[in-house]
């Protein structure tokens, strides 16, 4: 067999696996023969040293099955799948219903992360609105009221800043916490998928 | 030989054959062969296995018009190769007490 049909031979069989691990099989056998050949073997010898096509194939394949690089195909029972429609209404419902609790937790999260910035800004309009008050107070001459009215507004500049740099951080946090449930929740899954 | 055992062996077989030079794969065929019986079947995996591992590096270097791959042992492979070696001490414990207990026997 000539180099250019064993290697079709050999990617007619190793298809299944990724292409890239593919391209990769055929580029090492391709040098292999060229290496053979330049070492003094004619053509089909070289071909001929390197076993046939279909071992090949099957030894690539159980290394990448090894590694867990293959895609794994589950075959399902005939019992399995009436039990998968006739369970439909059970199933479809409680993933649904769940499907809902989760949404409603990130909705949560994610108007907490909103609401937060309420605070800053209401000190923020106390400040501003106590400030105006100062002046005026100044303007009518009632120092008292002025002092009175300067100190709410420093109060409430001073927890607009701490309110602004908590909530700062806050956005970041709660993606933070969606994305760790959710791989959680992923992870949880796949184990009971492996351990099946 | 039983497989899973040559296969732990093979590869530190062919760390051993590349050494401390860059090798392609038909020259580590070559150069294992005479001691011990492998084909490129073998070789490849075992290859694509320790790169994966980073016992490998593999670089690309024009040959006769085509390119060729050459393997370099990696520190973390000169490791494999050492603790192999430290190992051997206790395969042969282990093979001392099998072969004590199949003789009494």
């Amino acid at each position: 067999m000539k180099k250019a049909a064993f290697l079709r031979s050999l990617a007619q069989q190793l298809k299944g696996i990724p292409p890239s691990d593919i391209r990769q099989t055929l580029a090492y056998y391709s040098e292999a023969v060229s290496d053979a050949m330049d070492d003094g073997l004619d053509e089909e010898a070289a071909v001929r040293s390197l076993g046939t096509a279909e071992e090949i194939a099957l030894s690539v394949k159980e290394e990448l099955a090894g590694g867990g690089k293959l895609p794994q195909t589950r075959k399902r029972s005939g019992f399995t799948v009436l039990l998968l429609i006739l369970g439909f209404p059970v199933w479809f419902s409680l993933l649904a219903a769940g499907a809902g609790i989760l949404t409603a937790v990130f909705i949560c999260i994610v108007a907490l992360a909103v609401a937060a910035w309420a605070l800053p800004l209401a000190f923020a309009a106390g400040t501003l609105y106590a400030a105006v008050c100062a002046l005026l107070a100044l303007v009518h001459g009632n120092l008292t009221v002025c002092a009175c009215f300067a100190g709410a507004a420093l109060v409430c500049a001073g927890l607009c800043i701490l309110t602004y740099q908590l909530c700062k951080s806050l956005p970041r946090r709660c993606a933070a916490l969606i994305r760790t449930i959710w791989t959680k929740l992923k992870a949880l899954c796949f184990r009971r998928r492996n351990a099946k | 030989m039983d497989i899973q055992l040559k296969r732990g062996l093979l590869d530190v077989c062919v760390l051993a054959a590349i050494g401390d030079s860059d090798a392609y794969g038909y020259q580590i065929i070559k150069d294992i062969s005479p001691h011990v019986e492998i084909t490129q079947s073998t070789l490849y995996p075992i290859l694509r296995r320790l790169e994966e591992a980073d016992c490998l590096n593999v670089r690309s270097e024009e040959y006769n018009g085509r390119l060729r791959k050459y393997y370099r042992v990696t520190p973390a492979g000169k490791s494999r190769i050492e603790e192999f070696k430290q190992d051997w001490a206790e395969i042969q414990e282990i093979y001392s007490f099998i072969a004590e207990r199949t003789q009494a026997t």
